[in-house]
């Protein structure tokens, strides 16, 4: 048995080790390398950029709002930084690094799903990925110390962070990184695709919890940032009595049926990049990002 | 609980510790294995422990009961009684719909129609393997092979042994049963052999099986929009999908079981290696392939007289395994599809020429043998095709995708999951490589650069495991 725990031992040393060094490849690879292939490694490479506006939130703001179109019809400067698989928690960590990074704007539009509001939503991370590689930094470690439920292993177990989130921050990704492949500049992806079936719907039905809106909104208030909430369009919304409710009640614009036809559609939670073009033009009007900067002409045109 | 899981990580330790260390009496330590294997199927659904309790009482009262009568009648009924008992567990819980549903559609055929009465039935996991596991130690005991038990918590131990308990290999009484009657001494070569059997096995699984698992679900789910190679891909994604996950669990069971200091049989032989089906078949899933042989194949009269009856026997047998894997046609296909191969084996009396290894003390198989194992892989991957379709329809479909769709030599990009499976098509020939160089042991990591080859699957492992998008162990849902 002796013989047996000494060959054990050896092994597990040998996978720390493999573990270890693994790690600090990936993270030095990652933090080090200057080709830009996330939005986070953009804020990390940019710092003291300024732009007119800026866009947060997750897919249904990286597919939805065609940030080309805005600088094309307003002439103005604008970056969309919705990532994919983010929820409310993360676009928070977003926002919290571009103030730490110095990148402003005059104007963050925030988008807020349904799902964000979900009750007990506030610990939750789903898109965390594209920041594990910065755990060094105090914003992001702060943060995900309060709110990723998995902490301890995302930052203190070596390699964890890279073998849990492989398909974002994998060897994939790694590869891509040190291929010098990079993404689009403005970070917008319009989707191709057509909605198959105009038989699905978007069903909200839930309790929600605004505790972590309230929180974003302290910081803005606090940073002195302005802010614009906003819910992106669903398709064929049901049970959306509550939702909207809460929406009326936290100042957020509610777009989630401003769009009906399917054909601007991908699926019931995504625009494709008709539906895209359609609804940033609607953003522009509303706000009236063509000139000054306001939320009062949209307040008007609703009432 | 998967192996594959966090859970595991903690529970095999702790049960280990507690088997060596804490319980060194025999049986202390069947007891233990006893409540670990609860714990170990409960953390799936604590309700279905109750089959398992119910079909191990019976079974082992009915060993009691035959040990006590001679009477050849009274023998018979008591077998009866557990075939119909274990059978109908598992005709209830696994067929009953798959029934009821292709009933109303024939009288619906007929132009009668009647009211459907499927019931919303959970399938345990793994009943197909405890039940014939079970089925097995009243059969021999039946027929005299096996001393029946006395012992309820070595038995109870050896139907919900949790290693083999949820995916196999069908463990058969007469192996197994004995070695919980037997006192265990640590053997240091049988734990580094399982040790490093579970690191081949979860290298199969976490490396091989979820990666092509990704590419498979997607190119399945929408193969009309796949080029024809694309599809090809897809079917030979599949084909070393199952493998990697079905083996790399065997691998692991068989593996965890040596830490334990049992012996289970080998349940795959590199199958992908074989020169013609009937060789595929006995390296193929052996624990069940040689179940159906003893009682099932045999009793039927096996390769035994006229050639009709010959053929009628690999008919039945083939399509009783393509059922045992599931309530769906597309499973009887598979298996009618395997008889079909291997009818010409056996009508020209070549179905056994095969049973030494491949190319053996050689690198490299010659022109023949390389034909040979290419076109047995093609003849088994095509009938996976239908194992791993909704329905024999969209098989159906899908092979004929492969003929007719566009772009027939262009490997697509594979939209719903934004990339190209290119690391699938490296990673396959890598663990070919691990498995031809090395056929005549159970892993690489024996005979030459098995330290290395032991770096560089840890290494593999890491980099290329999937840990989150990893999918159960396909054969638990049988």
């Amino acid at each position: 048995m002796k013989k047996f725990i000494i060959y054990l031992v050896k092994r597990i040393l040998i996978f720390g080790i493999i573990l270890i060094v693994l790690d600090f490849s990936y993270t030095y690879i990652y933090v080090n390398k200057d080709t830009i292939r996330t939005k986070i490694e953009y804020i990390f490479q940019n710092k003291g950029k300024k732009y007119d506006y800026i866009f947060l939130g997750s897919s249904r703001v990286e597919f939805h709002i065609n940030t080309f179109m805005i600088d094309k019809e307003t002439g103005k400067k604008s970056i969309n930084f919705g990532i994919s698989g983010q929820n409310l928690p993360e676009t928070f960590l977003t926002l919290k690094l571009l103030k730490q990074q110095n990148i402003s704007a005059k104007k963050y539009f925030i988008n807020i799903d349904e799902a964000d509001l979900v009750e007990k939503s506030k610990k939750r991370f789903s898109g965390v990925s594209y920041f594990l590689p910065f755990i060094k930094n105090k914003v992001i470690n702060n943060h995900l110390k309060e709110y990723d439920l998995d902490y301890f292993k995302d930052t203190k177990i070596p390699f964890y962070r890279y073998m849990n989130y492989g398909y974002k921050i994998g060897y994939r990704e790694l590869l891509l990184k040190l291929g010098n492949k990079k993404r689009v500049k403005k970070f917008y992806i319009g989707l191709e695709n057509v909605l198959k079936t105009d038989t699905i719907s978007s069903d909200f039905k839930k309790k929600y919890d605004t505790e972590l809106l309230n929180e974003i909104s302290l910081f803005a208030k606090e940073k002195k940032i302005e802010l614009i909430f906003y819910t992106s369009p669903y398709y064929n919304v049901k049970n959306e009595t509550t939702f909207k409710e809460v929406l009326k009640k936290e100042n957020i614009f509610p777009y989630i049926d401003s769009v009906t036809n399917p054909k601007l559609f991908k699926d019931a939670g995504h625009l494709n990049k008709y539906g895209a073009d359609k609804f940033t033009k609607m953003l522009i009007r509303d706000f009236n990002l063509k000139t000054k900067i306001t939320t009062t002409n949209y307040k008007n045109k609703k009432e | 609980m998967l192996f594959n899981s966090f859970e595991f990580l903690f529970f095999l330790p702790i049960v280990f510790f507690l088997y060596w260390f804490v319980f060194k009496k025999i049986q202390l330590q069947n007891s233990l294995i006893l409540i670990a294997s609860y714990i170990f199927y409960g953390w799936w659904d604590w309700k279905f422990l109750g089959l398992i309790f119910l079909s191990t009482i019976l079974d082992y009262t009915i060993g009691l009961l035959l040990r006590k009568t001679d009477n050849k009648k009274k023998r018979r009924y008591l077998l009866w009684c557990s075939l119909l008992f274990n059978l109908g567990i598992l005709g209830f819980f696994k067929y009953y719909n798959f029934f009821v549903d292709n009933w109303i559609l024939a009288w619906s055929n007929l132009g009668i129609q009647m009211n459907k009465s499927s019931l919303n039935i959970i399938l345990p996991v793994g009943i197909s393997f405890y039940t014939f596991q079970t089925l097995s130690y009243a059969i021999d005991v039946f027929r005299n092979k096996l001393e029946p038990t006395k012992n309820f918590i070595a038995f109870a131990s050896f139907v919900s042994f949790f290693p083999q308990l949820v995916a196999g290999p069908i463990e058969r009484a007469t192996n197994l049963l004995p070695q919980f009657y037997q006192k265990r001494k640590f053997d240091y070569d049988l734990a580094v052999s399982g040790i490093k059997l579970i690191l081949w096995g979860l290298f199969k699984k976490i490396v091989i099986a979820d990666n092509c698992a990704i590419y498979v679900n997607e190119i399945f789910d929408t193969y009309q929009d796949q080029s024809s190679l694309t599809l090809i891909l897809g079917a030979i994604y599949f084909a070393f999908q199952i493998y990697g996950d079905f083996s790399g669990y065997s691998d692991i069971a068989i593996g965890t079981s040596r830490l334990f200091g049992f012996n289970l049989m080998r349940n795959f032989n590199y199958p992908y290696f074989s020169r013609d089906i009937a060789e595929f078949w006995r390296r193929w899933h052996i624990s069940l392939s040689t179940w159906f042989r003893d009682y099932l194949y045999i009793p039927l009269g096996g390769s035994k007289g006229p050639k009709w009856k010959q053929l009628r026997n690999v008919f039945i047998i083939f399509l009783v395994s393509g059922f045992w894997h599931g309530a769906n046609w597309t499973f009887i296909v598979w298996g009618g599809l395997n008889a079909l191969f291997f009818l010409p084996l056996l009508l020209t009396n070549k179905n056994r020429i095969h049973t030494d290894s491949v190319a053996k003390n050689n690198y490299i198989p010659n022109i023949k043998e390389i034909f040979q194992i290419f076109s047995t892989f093609i003849f088994t991957t095509f009938a996976w095709i239908f194992f791993r379709a909704e329905t024999v329809n969209h098989a159906w479909k899908y092979i004929l995708g492969i003929f007719n769709n566009q772009n027939t030599f262009k490997i697509d990009y594979i939209s719903g999951l934004e990339r190209f499976s290119f690391e699938v098509l490296f990673l396959i020939p890598i663990f070919c490589c691990f498995e031809w160089f090395y056929r005549v042991n159970e892993t690489p990591f024996e005979g030459r650069f098995k330290n290395l080859n032991e770096l560089i699957i840890i290494l593999m492992l890491l980099v290329f495991g999937q840990f989150t998008n990893h999918s159960s162990f396909i054969y638990f849902q049988f």
